[in-house]
């Protein structure tokens, strides 16, 4: 089986991957600052220098940095990522990955799904009627997409959507959670569930509200409840995922433009106007899946990028994702964090690079692998 | 001299004044510049020239695929009657691929590279053939049996073009065959519907010589057993002697010279098409340089005035006069030199007309040299 010995060295070349991160993430971080800071915090000026060498010997950090390093690696090898310092009291890195990861990634896959469904169908009318109203109109809305910024277009949905005509606060749909707070891990609501019995939060909320089912109620308001609170997350969800979503849309939708108009003028089309097919075969059957696979690209990228930078969005939503966390923590000099946070960003990117690679095997049958 | 092509024959396609534009950056590319011949039911017509000279242009006008920026200007194309250039969309698609079918130069570049070449040559099956084997008894399209039929019909063709292990084959992509075979799977499509013309764009060009003679030997069998019309566009005059009954010589976008085949071999009229034949190295002649026609090809952005070959022509310079007085002014029309025997040239008229009136130029008829 090829493919699934393509899929294990491609997982097996991760080790080194990680390695290398590991040490420049490191390196990097402990030259930016003194790693002792974020535990002294604001109290540094009151401490002596005789309980700061102290804290020093305490914590190792006066050893020279390949011990430090070997160290920190035989951590991470047992899966302890450190303790986040900026959380009071600290929590472990590992931790905080778990409880903040579903946050980020279901706002990134939902604005991914938006703008694979707006952006690709938009290039595609706009290659075909290039240089008419709908190609204008697609690049009007591709452009405005690429120069608005996030946390301008975020405030401006906020103000139009929930504060000045109330529209969704007063939608009267039962549960009406402040905008501002999300549920986080602690106070979900124990989902017990009629049909699932205790069903563990898995932190998607899209996902705990269709599970939620409270057995306490009537079967019918049961499943009412369920939905009520899965339009609600969907409303909360939706604005950031639109605000992110737009950029990507403009990237796919000018990338499978130019990909198509590229394809359109291949030999293959012309053989295939030859045989009499409609221009609608041709374009679907024939073009479609040579032209899609520069954005599948683009989209894999993207991905990576969105679950690993949605820093922006998540600052102007207060929405309790990695990306929040991560800045907070380069503010902070918490570097257990800043270091699990880009090994996680890591070890995003190069997944998403491979299932984006075994996407191109399903598309193209010329990418075989071996 | 035995004519192949009887006067009276069926003209199943009549093309009148066909002119072709290319809208370019540089200016308008006057890429075909009334083109006027016919092609006669089951014969095998060759369209000769040099590249550029608008070979390939004139049989995509024919299925009306000319793409942007080049448009059809001006012209008729008459099939059965119809004028394929003012047809609406929907009939010239019912033409293309049915009643004309295409085989393409490049089988590399010609045959889509995510689609099984079995799927590729079935949809011209979907789509021109009724099958009423699939069909249910409640009228409906039984899939599952559609879907076998058509993989019966694409076997078939492709034993029909001798392409080896067919069941295997149907499931294979193009990059997974040969040259030779790929252009087997074109010649597959284009026979499927058994179209009543089949034009062939330089299809052997791309392919080594041993494969060209396979396929040419495929075509020329085809041809017999299907009784369709065949126009072959190529510039290499060794597979119009093969291949053709009768030629059309095109330079710079007009006609030159059409005569059958062993007519333009032997006595070729127009000086153009006299340079071409001389330029052909011939395995049992010895060894000299290779003959070439002066000049290079005429920019059809600003061709030559009057016929676009008097720069180069060796003609029109042993005739300073006529060349003053009508080749750099006047457009020469096709004069019918011999019956059948068409050659637009201003020289070679006035040489006839002479000839009519009983001055015997020398040089009217003469054998090409036998080298």
């Amino acid at each position: 089986m090829k493919y699934k010995e393509y899929v294990v060295k491609r997982l097996i070349l991760l080790i080194p991957v990680m390695f290398g991160v590991s040490l420049l993430s490191f390196v990097l971080s402990n030259a930016v600052g003194d790693p002792i800071a974020s535990y002294v915090g604001q109290s540094d000026d009151k401490i002596s220098e005789e309980r700061m060498a102290q804290l020093r010997h305490q914590l190792g950090l006066d050893q020279p940095w390949y011990v430090q390093y070997s160290r920190y690696l035989g951590r991470l090898l047992q899966g302890d990522l450190g303790e986040s310092a900026s959380y009071n009291p600290p929590l472990p890195v590992l931790e905080v990955i778990v409880i903040r990861f579903p946050a980020t990634a279901e706002l990134s896959v939902f604005s991914l799904i938006i703008a694979i469904l707006v952006g690709i169908p938009l290039g595609i009318i706009s290659a075909i009627k290039k240089d008419k109203v709908p190609d204008h109109m697609s690049r009007i809305a591709a452009l405005s997409g690429v120069s608005m910024p996030i946390f301008w277009l975020g405030l401006m949905l906020q103000v139009v959507l929930f504060n000045v005509n109330n529209v969704l606060d007063n939608s009267a749909i039962g549960f009406q959670f402040p905008y501002h707070e999300r549920w986080t891990r602690n106070d979900y609501p124990q989902p017990t569930s009629i049909l699932f019995g205790m069903v563990p939060a898995s932190g998607f909320m899209l996902l705990d509200s269709i599970l939620f089912l409270p057995a306490d109620f009537p079967i019918l308001d049961s499943v009412n409840t369920s939905f009520l609170m899965f339009i609600d997350v969907l409303l909360h969800l939706f604005p950031p995922a639109f605000c992110l979503s737009w950029l990507q849309m403009a990237l796919f939708t000018r990338m499978t433009r130019m990909s198509m108009l590229e394809t359109m003028r291949q030999d293959y089309i012309l053989l295939a106007k030859s045989k009499g097919l409609t221009e609608r075969i041709i374009i679907y059957r024939h073009a479609l899946r040579n032209a899609i696979i520069p954005t599948l690209t683009v989209a894999g990228l993207s991905l990576a990028g969105l679950l690993t930078g949605t820093v922006l969005t998540e600052t102007v939503f207060s929405w309790p994702g990695l990306g929040r966390w991560a800045v907070n923590a380069v503010a902070n000099l918490d570097l257990a964090a800043i270091q699990g946070f880009v090994l996680v960003a890591a070890i995003l990117y190069v997944l998403s690079n491979l299932g984006v690679d075994l996407l191109y095997g399903f598309i193209d049958p010329r990418i075989r692998y071996d | 001299m035995t004519s192949v092509i009887d006067q009276d024959q069926e003209k199943i396609l009549k093309i009148r004044g066909l002119r072709v534009h290319f809208y370019t950056f540089e200016g308008v590319v006057k890429a075909l510049d009334g083109i006027t011949f016919d092609v006669f039911k089951g014969e095998s017509l060759g369209l000769v020239g040099e590249t550029g000279c608008g070979k390939s242009v004139t049989v995509r006008s024919i299925m009306r695929l000319i793409e942007e920026p080049g448009k059809i200007v001006e012209g008729e194309i008459d099939y059965h009657g119809k004028d394929i250039l003012t047809m609406k969309d929907k009939e010239v698609r019912r033409i293309r691929g049915k009643k004309i079918a295409m085989i393409f130069q490049d089988p590399m570049t010609f045959l889509n590279p995510v689609l099984r070449v079995g799927d590729q040559v079935s949809e011209v099956f979907l789509l021109h053939q009724e099958i009423p084997e699939a069909k249910r008894s409640d009228g409906k399209i039984d899939k599952k049996k559609l879907k076998g039929l058509l993989r019966t019909k694409v076997t078939d063709i492709f034993k029909i073009v001798r392409l080896p292990d067919v069941e295997e084959l149907y499931d294979r992509y193009p990059h997974e065959l040969s040259g030779g075979m790929r252009q087997r799977v074109m010649i597959a499509m284009a026979i499927a519907s058994n179209p009543d013309i089949m034009i062939a764009d330089e299809a052997t060009t791309a392919l080594d010589v041993t494969i060209q003679a396979q396929i040419l030997d495929l075509l020329n069998d085809l041809k017999d057993e299907l009784r369709t019309t065949l126009i072959f566009v190529t510039h290499n005059l060794g597979i119009i002697a093969n291949m053709c009954d009768r030629v059309i010589v095109l330079y710079g976008g007009q006609i030159v010279e059409v005569a059958e085949t062993v007519e333009l071999f032997q006595k070729s009229i127009h000086p153009y098409t006299r340079g071409l034949l001389k330029a052909i190295p011939l395995i049992h002649r010895p060894k000299r340089e290779l003959d070439a026609i002066s000049g290079v090809v005429p920019n059809l952005v600003t061709p030559p005035e009057g016929c676009r070959f008097h720069p180069r022509c060796y003609m029109a310079a042993e005739n300073p006069e006529i060349k003053e007085r009508l080749c750099v002014k006047e457009r020469p029309d096709p004069y019918e030199y011999f019956p059948g025997h068409f050659v637009a040239c201003h020289v070679r008229r006035l040489e006839r007309v002479d000839e009519d009136a009983g001055l015997k130029p020398e040089t009217v008829y003469e054998k090409i040299e036998t080298q």
